[in-house]
């Protein structure tokens, strides 16, 4: 049988095939700008330029693993194989059209990295990995089209009050400071943790507004109404939408019905569930 | 009453197979003699710390603790070790240098004799470190009269504290038998666990469960990756096998839940049709999206789900041909997912991540519930919060199934900790060495607790013909 192709996610409006993009690794991220060695170690804040990279336990190759069929099926990455410690890096995404959001950030990370952690919480997405590939993982991350200057950060703590509000640059609201905008360029004058660095860091202009709600990820009622306000504000969407939305209550309800009596969702049973449903008179 | 009778295969861990055509009631905990016998050695297995007591004896240090000194005013006085915060923590009682550690073998022979009820009733009291310690296991008479799997320890402790005063009566006086009771029953009974005790049990003091049911799930994933090496699908399987036991004993694996409880054990704890392995041969050097795709391609062959319709834009839904089954598709695939992208860290820390983010992942990809029926989901996003940030620092190995956040699923998540925790290169403050040494040392003796999937395979094999 052929391999099995993956559709990652439905490619119904816009804003769904730009995240399609995004978490599809055969999708090669178009790269905007290149920061500078130098500049890179200073905004993550974790390692000197020219540091050693820390480590947590001997390399492997020292250490000597276990004897265990899946260590050979699964090689370890660079920065397991040196023995690295595990460093984080916080992004947090503004809510104006950015064009990457918190959540598609892990979605994206686990089907493009290998060796990660990460989780999102109130506005932010931590990864975590060891230093190297974390170093690896945070270029993809700043460097490429998933990064606006102005709308995604690199905020290792303090990510609080970002969201919702913009500077009136259009720059995303930091309550430390770290970024600024010097003419059309953002430049970074603390590294992720809030403190100064001694030489700022450029990291280009942002894109316009008109560009960043093309690429933009967010479903706002003002890029995309009738799929925020379905039935308010466009009473008829057409086919595919309503079928989208259908099909994400469908997880949700072959859930609930699953967890009732795990052959409940058998086969046919989709549409025996809308049965199911409670009357109105409930 | 109906056996589960469609037949699977079981693969070791190096995806050969091991037995073939196995009927899946001859897996399930109820009928397979190894599954028990698991369960068996859990309840019995007592170690007592001989070192340890004889040490708590001649310094005072009792349990791990000293014993509180309420703030006093000569307390400068008195041969006080201060703790941390300049409170005083310590005060040296009476002490005795009791040799317990030399006369190791003859202590064994006596507690033996006391633990005995017949001749020859199986009770086994082994020295291993030089008398350091004993591996005891009393008879199946004695720890099967009581209906609670306590009497192993508390005979034990007890047959220590007796014995100790008996034998050193000439060291010891009368007022010495609440400390050598301390020394081996730990603070029990001021606190209700034995805590600090040198007689020490796998599983934990009954009040110390959550609910019913989850004796054996109070295990941490350390001793698991401690008692099998190491060893990433038979670490796996030995967890899956403690949660296949206590899912029984919680009420879960009964009626319209029994095959799909029973499939989740064979299929992600004991490798049945060697798909945990193919899942991770196929995808080791890539990532978690590639293991969902992977389970997804598995599923689609094995004529488990199929395409239900396809929307205009060309992305599909698909429904499940069997739903337990997918289930138990989607809980080998989370295994593999996790011991991908655990294994390429070495660091186990990203195991509730994965466990998360797979199972989100597959559910969007297909429009099906995805492993545990969406508990994954929820297990992995608690499990990330309660082992990382601000709500509290356990790394995953510390984790068991009686906790407040891998308590519901349903037999799945822990056998996926204790693979990535086997993973695990050495960056856990809390690894399976800091904690459970000793456990690892005496147990991974155990051929049957070391190589779960063998043990079970083979016992399967034997009661096959009755289903």
């Amino acid at each position: 049988m052929a391999k099995y192709e993956r559709q990652y996610y439905n490619k119904g409006d816009p804003i769904a095939r730009n995240r399609q993009r995004i978490v599809d690794p055969n999708t090669k991220l178009e790269k905007l700008r290149t920061i500078p060695d130098e500049g890179f170690l200073s905004i993550l804040g974790h390692r000197n330029f020219g540091e050693a990279y820390k480590s947590v336990h001997p390399p492997l190759s020292e250490l000597g693993e276990p004897e265990d069929p899946m260590r050979d099926l699964v090689p370890p990455t660079e920065g397991a194989k040196a023995g690295d410690i595990v460093d984080t890096l916080v992004m947090t995404d503004s809510v104006y059209d950015a064009p990457l959001a918190v959540y598609l950030r892990a979605w994206m990370l686990h089907n493009r990295v290998r060796g990660l952690d990460t989780g999102c919480y109130s506005g932010r997405n931590t990864v975590e990995m060891r230093a190297r590939d974390l170093e690896d993982a945070g270029r993809m991350l700043l460097e490429t089209e998933v990064c606006d200057a102005r709308r995604n950060h690199l905020r290792q703590m303090t990510c609080t009050g970002h969201s919702c509000r913009l500077d009136q640059d259009g720059l995303m609201f930091d309550a430390v400071r770290r970024t600024k905008m010097e003419g059309t360029d953002v430049i970074y004058v603390k590294n992720g943790f809030g403190n100064p660095i001694d030489k700022p860091v450029s990291i280009g202009k942002g894109l316009s507004d008109e560009e960043l709600k093309k690429r933009t990820v967010i479903y706002r009622y003002d890029n995309i109404p009738n799929l925020v306000l379905e039935e308010v504000v466009n009473p008829r969407p057409d086919e595919e939408v309503k079928e989208t939305i259908q099909w994400i209550r469908r997880i949700m309800r072959q859930r609930l019905y699953g967890n009732l009596n795990p052959e409940l969702i058998k086969e046919d049973a989709y549409e025996n569930l809308e049965q199911l449903e409670l009357k109105p008179r409930y | 009453m109906a056996y589960l009778t469609e037949k699977i295969d079981l693969y070791n861990d190096r995806g050969q197979v091991i037995e073939s055509g196995i009927p899946l009631e001859a897996v399930t905990p109820v009928q397979n003699p190894a599954v028990r016998e698991i369960a068996d050695t859990f309840k019995r297995s007592i170690a007592v710390n001989l070192a340890g007591a004889q040490k708590a004896l001649s310094t005072g240090h009792y349990a791990n603790e000293y014993i509180h000194l309420p703030d006093i005013p000569n307390k400068a006085d008195l041969p006080i070790k201060s703790g941390p915060y300049g409170k005083p923590k310590a005060v040296r009682t009476r002490t005795w240098d009791v040799p317990l550690v030399e006369n190791a073998d003859t202590l064994a022979a006596k507690l033996k004799e006391k633990l005995q009820v017949d001749a020859d009733d199986g009770t086994e009291v082994k020295i291993m470190k030089k008398g350091a310690m004993f591996y005891v296991k009393p008879s199946q008479k004695l720890c099967t009269t009581g209906i609670e799997y306590t009497t192993a320890l508390t005979a034990t402790a007890q047959a220590m504290t007796d014995l100790v005063m008996e034998e050193f009566d000439d060291i010891l006086d009368f007022h010495a038998a609440p400390l050598v009771h301390t020394a081996f029953y730990g603070r029990y009974p001021s606190t209700y666990e034995f805590m600090g005790g040198n007689v020490i049990s796998l599983l934990a003091a009954s009040c110390a469960n959550e609910g019913p049911g989850f004796a054996l799930r109070n295990l941490m994933v350390n001793h698991i990756v401690a008692i099998t090496r190491r060893r990433t699908m038979e670490a796996m399987a030995l967890s899956s096998t403690l949660e296949a036991i206590s899912h029984l004993e919680m009420g879960d694996a009964i009626g319209r839940w029994r095959r799909w409880q029973s499939l989740v054990y064979a299929y992600q704890g004991l490798n049945a049709n060697n798909i945990v392995y193919d899942l991770v041969k196929e995808c080791g050097s890539g990532t978690t999206g590639d293991v969902v795709g992977a389970t997804i391609g598995r599923a689609l062959e094995d004529k488990v789900i199929r395409v239900q319709k396809t929307l205009p834009s060309g992305f599909k839904f698909y429904t499940a041909l069997d739903p337990s089954l997918w289930n138990a598709y989607t809980c080998a695939g989370t295994a593999a997912a996790v011991i991908v992208n655990q294994g390429a860290a070495r660091a186990a820390q990203g195991v509730a991540s994965t466990v998360l983010y797979f199972n989100d992942m597959i559910d969007h990809e297909t429009g099906l519930p995805s492993a545990g029926y969406a508990d994954g989901v929820g297990n992995g996003i608690s499990m990330s919060f309660f082992s990382h940030s601000i709500y509290g620092g356990g790394s995953p190995g510390v984790f068991h199934g009686n906790h407040i956040v891998t308590r519901h699923s349903k037999g799945f998540l822990i056998p996926c900790v204790a693979a990535a925790v086997a993973l695990d290169a050495g960056t856990a403050v809390y690894g399976p060495e800091a904690t459970s040494g000793l456990v690892g040392d005496i147990f991974s003796e155990i051929d049957l607790l070391r190589e779960p999937m063998e043990s079970v395979a083979k016992s399967a094999a034997e009661i096959k013909n009755k289903f």
